[in-house]
């Protein structure tokens, strides 16, 4: 009957209705007032949904589009809402139709836009539910055409806009459970186990964004990342790595280098703290970067204080202090440690000159014990260029993990939990 | 943007290299010209001030 009739009027407000479907168009929902017409007995009222709010979609009735070569027509829309734990979710379907492919879907959800088709050749198995979703110890699985699809999330929709042409007959509050799996490698596409009560359909979905130049619609703006959404590297991602992956080699070239190249550590005094010399002398060349002088106290579960004046070459005195060594153990702790530093900026080269005296200590026998005296100019910090190479170390993860995140982003909206966590 | 991450990172790089090079923060706060020693806790609680 349909297949002859081009527009109707709506038989419950008049207005006038394209007539779009195929001949297995079953009902035909007005979008003026909501009344829902049997299209197989003279569109004769079935019921009105009044006071729809039409979803946010670029899709209209009657909008025309190729996919893969064939033309396709809008001629349903599908809202559909989803709510859980205080969340809401909402996306809208349209039914697509060609006279010579038949029916299919069109979906807008966070903007992205998905096609859908029913599938005669169901995947081995029976047909999964909510039910054994829930019963299963592991990620429920299912094989189709060589490729397998792991379980990805369940949702328990609920229409709550209608609009068109349908094969079925849908009812604003009508609900339905859909059970997605997603193939894990080669182009994302989802394997859809829906049942709306009636019905039980296994359909597929992939990712479809030429949908808005295909059908002449404005280009939705898409939120985030689509669990279907496949991963396209940016011509900046290669660079990045390349330019990271760089920078980390040379600070991590510097900084070794810096850590194995350099002056020589002189050593002043290597004895006795009792026999060491009032006044130790040195040689400064470099006068450009600080010199260290280092103190090693062989001491255990002692401590000791040393008075330290520093003079340069013209006898100014650059340093009059003092330094602490305290270094405590047992047999399986310790505390402190034998060694301590005094570094300075040599203003003039030449002979500087180190007086230490030990000022205090633990017990008297501190004395006796041996103290090493080193001296070093020229001190460089590999720090700072080890810090920098952390820094770009982790900008080159950052840049190199694109793939992975894309994928961990399109998984992330999966609701299945191992019993572990 | 490119080029923001360019000169970032290159000036990020020659800071660090220039800062490990000089040995940038070697120098104890307790010397130079200026410098007072303002005092400490010293081993077993013993305080002790100097000032140059």
């Amino acid at each position: 009957m349909t297949g002859a009739v081009r527009s109707i009027d709506c038989t419950n407000c008049g207005a006038g209705l394209k007539v779009l479907g195929g001949g297995r168009v079953t009902t035909q929902v007005c979008g003026y007032c909501g009344a829902a017409l049997d299209a197989n007995e003279d569109y004769r009222v079935l019921e009105v949904f009044a006071g729809m709010q039409r979803p946010a979609s670029p899709f209209r009735l009657g909008m025309t589009g190729r996919i893969q070569g064939i033309e396709f027509t809008i001629v349903g829309t599908i809202g559909k809402i989803e709510r859980y734990d205080g969340r809401t979710w909402s996306w809208v379907d349209h039914q697509l139709y060609s006279p010579t492919h038949g029916y299919a879907w069109l979906t807008v959800e966070d903007g992205h836009t998905l096609l859908t088709r029913k599938i005669r050749d169901w995947p081995v198995g029976p047909f999964l539910t909510s039910r054994m979703v829930e019963r299963a110890e592991a990620r429920p699985s299912r094989g189709w055409r060589r490729q397998t699809f792991q379980y990805y999330s369940t949702s328990s929709w609920k229409i709550d806009f209608v609009e068109g042409e349908f094969t079925w007959r849908p009812t604003r509050g009508a609900r339905g459970v859909t059970v997605s799996l997603m193939c894990n490698s080669g182009t994302p596409q989802m394997l859809a186990y829906a049942d709306n009560g009636s019905e039980r359909e296994v359909e597929v979905t992939r990712y479809f964004p030429q949908a808005a130049e295909a059908f002449g619609a404005e280009p939705p703006m898409s939120e985030g990342i689509h669990a279907l959404q496949p991963y396209e590297p940016k011509s900046s991602s290669a660079f990045y790595r390349r330019w990271f992956g760089g920078v980390l080699a040379a600070s991590v070239v510097g900084a070794v280098g810096l850590s194995t190249v350099g002056v020589a550590t002189t050593t002043l005094w290597d004895g006795p703290v009792r026999e060491m010399p009032e006044a130790l002398v040195f040689e400064v060349g470099d006068t450009s970067r600080p010199a260290v002088i280092r103190l090693r106290h062989n001491i255990r579960n002692e401590w000791s204080a040393f008075g330290v004046t520093l003079t340069g070459p013209d006898g100014t005195l650059l340093a009059e202090t003092f330094r602490d060594i305290s270094y405590y153990t047992g047999s399986d702790w310790s505390e402190g440690s034998r060694s301590t530093a005094l570094g300075f900026q040599p203003q003039i080269a030449g002979p500087h000159q180190i007086a230490l005296e030990l000022d205090e200590a633990s017990t008297p026998s501190v004395a006796d014990s041996a103290l090493r005296v080193m001296v070093r100019d020229g001190q460089s910090r590999p720090l700072w260029l080890w810090m920098a190479a952390g820094l770009f170390g982790l900008a080159f993860l950052w840049s190199a993990s694109t793939k992975l995140r894309h994928k961990a982003a399109r998984w992330s909206g999966s609701d299945w939990t191992e019993e572990d966590d | 943007m490119r080029i923001v991450i360019v000169m970032v990172s290159l000036a990020v790089l020659g800071a660090a290299g220039y800062a490990s090079w000089y040995g940038i923060g070697t120098v104890s706060r307790d010397t130079g010209a200026s410098s007072v020693r303002a005092g400490s806790v010293g081993a077993a609680g013993v305080r002790r001030v100097r000032v140059k």
